[in-house]
C-alpha cells in the first residue's frame, strides 16, 4: 500500500464522519479509515497507541481549520454502556443555503430562521455582502485578506459574483513594501488569538538601534496607514506599542502550541489606543497640558468636521477656540505649525512661547545662506 | 503565484473545488485556479493527490464518488458528499463582519444599524460552531428524541435552535467616555483579545458612504469643499469616480461637473455633501494614474519639484514613506512635486527645524515668510 498522505487521511476521516446519523467510537472509526486501520490492527501496543495519537492530532488540526468535529457521549445497547464517539454534523459542516428574498420577514430586519442550513438574505444586500469581503481583502497588508477571499469564494457559491458584478468604489493603495508586512501580521494575529508570545528585532525610531524583543500580544490595530502591535514587552516589563513595519524576523513561540503562554489583563482596553493623535499618547499619570488653539474661519469648519479637540468658544467672523489635552508638546506644536497661519496656539502662555520660538527657528533656517 | 502546499491549505482548496465541480457540468480548471489564486498545475497536483487512492471515501461507500478530468472540465460525482462549501471559519466570519461594519460606518442611521445587524446575523449563522478546548472536549448529547434516538442521544436532523449558539466572537467597541470618537478621516481596524476575542473600531464618515454611492450609481454629488488657503469653502458639483485610501488618508477622485480634468480631493476637507439625482457618464478612467511611486494620491503630475532636506532626527521616519538621497550627516533629501506652495510650507513647518527647503529659492523664501508671520503672531 502506498503511503497515505495527511491530506488523504483527513479526507478519509471527514468523508467517513460527515452526515453519519450517530457518533462513531474511535475503534469503529479506525477500522474504516485506512491510516488508522493499519496501526490499530497491530499486535504491538505502541503502534496501536500511535494510531490514537495520530487521530488526536488530526482532530485538533481539523478543528483549528474550522471543521466541526465533535466529541459526544452516547449509550450503547440495552445495557446502556456509555461510550465516547465522534461526529461531524451536516448542518455544522456545510454552509447554509443563502436564500435571496425580496423583502425581509415580517417584523422588519433580518430573521435567521434557524432551520437547518438556510439563511434568508435580502436580494439588495447580496452585493453588499460581497463588497464587504472585497473591502477587507483590499485593506493594505490586511492579515485577513486570505480569509476574506476564501469567504468570498464560499458565499459566491450561492451569490453569483457575475450577477452582482460591480467595481468596488474604493481603491486601497498599499505603501511600498506593504506586501512584506502580510506574513508578519499573520504570525502576530495567529499568536494573539492563540495567546502565544512572539519575538522580533525592533528598529526603534528614537533610540536608533535594533533591539531583540519578546512580547505577549494584546492587540493589533491599523490606523493612519500603519499596523501596530500592543502588548507586554518583557524587555521593558511594561505595555508598549510597536509599529509592525519596524519589526524584523517575527517568530511565534512554538513550545506547547496548544497551551496559552499568557492571559490578557481584564482591564486592558485596546480602544484606548484607537484614533489617537501622536500628541495624545502619553503617560496619564504625568498629566496633560491643557492647550487652547484658535482656528480661523474657514479652518474652524474643518476642525469641527474632523472633531479636533473640543469647542471652547465661537468668535465673531466664524473663528473658534478649541481645547486639547496634550501629552507630547513637540508633536502638538508641529501639528499646529503645519496648519499654517490659519491656526495659532493661545494658551498656556508657555506653550505659545514655545510655538513662536519654533516658528522663529524655522524662519532662521530658511533665511540663512542659500544652499541651492 | 506561490501558494503553500501544506495539508491545511490543500484541504481548504479541495473543500472549495469539490462542490464547485460537483455542480451540473462541472467546473473549469482555469477558473477554479484563478478563483483560488494558484496556478492550474498546482491545482492539478492537489486533485491528483486527493484521487491517488481508490478508497479514500467512506468505507462501504467507495463507489459513490468519482472525479473526472476532461480537457479543462473537472467533474465530481459525489453522491451527496461535498456538495456544498463548508461553513465559514471564525477568521472568515471575522473578515465578513469587519467588512460589513466598514460599510455600516459609512452610512447614516437607520441603515448603519441595519448593516451592523446584518453583520451580526451572518457571523452567527454562517460560522462553523466553536470547537471546545482540549480540556472540555466531551459534550453532553444535545438532544434526546424518540426511543431509537434516545439510545444514542443524538439526532442528525435536529433543528439549529436546539444547539448552543456560537459564543459571541466579535463586538463593536464603544469608546469609553475619556476617549475622543473615532475621527471620520481614519480607517482603524483592531484585533484585541480581551474577554471577547476580537474588537473592531472604524472611523465613521457618512460622506464617504455617500460619495461611494455616487461612484457606484454615477450620480453627481454637491459638495462643500475647503481648499487649503481658501478664504471660504466652495460649493462644487462633483462627479465622483473613485474613493482612494492612500498613505493613511481618504481621498475622492472626481471631475467637476462639465469639466474633463480629474482632481484629487481630500475627504477630511469635504465639509458637507449631498447626493443629487443628476447622473453622469464616467467614461474611461484609471485611478492608478493618480497614485505616485510612494503610494500617495496625487493630482498634479506636471507640477515642479522642490527638494527638502530632513535632519538625521527625522530621516528614518521620512525614509519609511519616501525615497531620497542620504547625506553623510544622516540627513535625507527628498524631492516633492509641489502644485501648491502653501502645501509645501505647511509640510515643512510640521517638522519644525528638522526640515528645510533646499530649493528652489522662491519656495524657500515662501516658507521663511510664513514662519516669520507665525513667530510674530501676538
Amino acid at each position: 500500500m502506498p503511503d497515505i498522505t495527511k491530506l488523504q487521511r483527513w479526507l478519509d476521516l471527514i468523508a467517513f464522519l460527515v452526515g453519519r446519523r450517530f457518533p462513531v467510537a474511535f475503534e469503529d472509526l479506525a477500522s474504516h479509515v485506512p491510516s488508522y486501520h493499519a496501526a490499530i490492527d497491530s499486535d504491538v501496543e505502541r503502534e496501536r497507541d500511535s494510531a490514537r495519537r495520530m487521530f488526536e492530532r488530526d482532530k485538533d488540526e481539523l478543528r483549528a481549520l474550522g471543521i466541526p468535529l465533535r466529541t459526544l457521549r452516547f449509550t450503547l445497547g440495552m445495557a446502556g454502556e456509555e461510550r465516547e464517539g465522534y461526529a461531524i454534523e451536516r448542518r455544522d459542516f456545510y454552509l447554509p443555503y443563502l436564500r435571496l428574498v425580496q423583502q425581509a420577514a415580517a417584523g422588519g430586519g433580518y430573521t435567521d430562521r434557524h432551520t437547518v442550513g438556510r439563511v434568508e438574505l435580502l436580494q439588495s444586500d447580496a452585493p453588499l455582502v460581497l463588497e464587504a469581503l472585497r473591502r477587507v481583502a483590499d485593506v493594505p497588508a490586511s492579515p485577513l485578506a486570505r480569509e476574506a477571499r476564501s469567504a468570498f469564494r464560499k458565499l459566491a457559491f450561492d451569490l453569483d459574483p457575475d450577477a452582482f458584478a460591480a467595481d468596488s468604489p474604493v481603491l486601497f493603495v498599499d505603501r511600498p513594501g506593504a506586501a512584506e508586512l502580510v506574513e508578519r501580521l499573520r504570525t502576530l494575529s495567529d499568536a494573539l488569538l492563540a495567546r502565544k508570545r512572539v519575538q522580533f528585532r525592533y528598529q526603534g525610531i528614537y533610540r536608533g538601534e535594533a533591539t531583540e524583543r519578546e512580547v505577549s500580544p494584546w492587540g493589533l490595530l491599523f490606523q493612519q496607514g500603519h499596523w501596530y502591535l500592543i502588548g507586554h514587552d518583557s524587555l521593558r516589563d511594561d505595555v508598549r506599542v510597536f509599529r509592525v513595519g519596524r519589526m524584523e524576523e517575527v517568530r511565534r513561540n512554538t513550545r506547547n502550541p496548544r497551551k496559552a503562554d499568557y492571559e490578557i489583563p481584564t482591564d486592558f482596553r485596546l480602544d484606548a489606543y484607537l484614533g489617537r493623535q501622536p500628541w495624545e499618547l502619553g503617560d496619564p499619570e504625568e498629566g496633560a497640558v491643557d492647550a487652547r488653539v484658535r482656528f480661523r474661519f474657514p479652518l474652524a469648519l474643518w476642525a469641527d468636521r474632523n472633531r479636533h479637540g473640543s469647542l471652547v468658544s465661537e468668535e465673531s467672523g466664524g473663528h473658534t477656540v478649541r481645547r486639547f489635552a496634550v501629552y507630547q508638546v513637540s508633536a502638538f506644536l508641529r501639528w499646529v505649525l503645519g496648519l499654517g497661519a490659519e491656526a495659532e496656539v493661545l494658551e498656556p502662555l508657555e506653550l505659545r512661547a514655545q510655538y513662536q520660538a519654533l516658528a522663529r527657528d524655522i524662519a532662521s533656517l530658511h533665511e540663512r545662506g542659500d544652499d541651492d | 503565484m506561490t501558494e503553500p502546499r501544506t495539508a491545511q491549505h490543500q484541504l481548504q482548496r479541495l473543500l472549495y473545488v469539490l462542490p464547485m465541480a460537483a455542480r451540473r457540468g462541472g467546473a473549469s480548471l482555469v477558473e477554479l485556479a484563478a478563483a483560488l489564486g494558484i496556478e492550474v498545475d498546482a491545482l492539478v497536483l492537489d486533485i491528483e493527490e486527493a484521487t491517488a487512492r481508490a478508497y479514500y471515501l467512506p468505507a462501504g461507500d467507495a463507489d459513490s464518488m468519482q472525479i473526472t478530468l476532461e480537457g479543462d472540465r473537472l467533474q465530481v460525482f459525489a453522491g451527496g458528499h461535498f456538495g456544498r462549501p463548508v461553513r465559514l471559519t471564525h477568521a472568515e466570519a471575522l473578515a465578513l463582519g469587519i467588512g460589513l461594519r466598514m460599510l455600516a460606518a459609512e452610512v447614516e442611521e437607520p441603515e448603519r444599524s441595519r448593516r451592523s445587524d446584518l453583520a451580526a446575523l451572518l457571523e452567527h449563522a454562517l460560522v462553523a460552531p466553536p470547537t471546545l478546548p482540549a480540556a472540555a472536549q466531551v459534550e453532553e448529547p444535545p438532544r434526546v428524541v424518540g426511543p431509537r434516538i434516545e439510545r444514542y442521544g443524538f439526532d442528525a436532523d435536529a433543528p439549529l435552535e436546539d444547539l448552543e449558539p456560537p459564543a459571541p466572537m466579535m463586538r463593536e467597541t464603544r469608546p469609553p467616555a475619556s476617549r475622543p470618537p473615532a475621527r471620520p478621516d481614519t480607517l482603524v481596524l483592531a484585533v484585541a483579545g480581551n474577554g471577547e476575542p476580537l474588537d473592531i473600531e472604524l472611523g465613521e464618515d457618512s460622506f464617504r458612504g455617500l460619495l461611494a454611492d455616487g461612484v457606484r450609481e454615477h450620480r453627481r454629488v454637491l459638495a462643500r469643499y475647503l481648499r487649503p488657503g481658501d478664504v471660504e469653502p466652495r460649493e462644487r458639483s462633483l462627479e465622483p469616480l473613485r474613493l482612494v485610501y492612500a498613505n493613511g488618508r481618504w481621498y475622492v477622485l472626481a471631475r467637476t461637473a462639465g469639466l474633463e480634468e480629474v482632481r484629487v480631493y481630500r475627504m477630511d476637507r469635504v465639509l458637507d455633501a449631498r447626493l443629487t439625482e443628476h447622473t453622469f457618464e464616467p467614461g474611461p478612467f484609471d485611478a492608478s494614474m493618480f497614485i505616485d511611486d510612494g503610494g500617495r494620491a496625487y493630482g498634479a503630475k506636471d507640477a515642479p519639484t522642490a527638494r527638502v532636506r530632513y535632519s538625521a532626527r527625522v530621516a528614518r521616519w521620512i525614509g519609511e514613506r519616501a525615497e531620497g538621497v542620504a547625506g553623510e550627516d544622516g540627513s535625507l533629501t527628498v524631492e516633492h512635486r509641489v502644485a501648491d506652495a502653501d502645501w509645501l510650507a505647511r509640510h515643512v513647518l510640521q517638522y519644525g527645524a528638522d526640515a528645510e527647503v533646499v530649493g528652489p529659492r522662491e519656495l524657500r523664501e515662501h516658507v521663511a515668510r510664513l514662519a516669520r508671520r507665525l513667530a510674530a503672531s501676538a
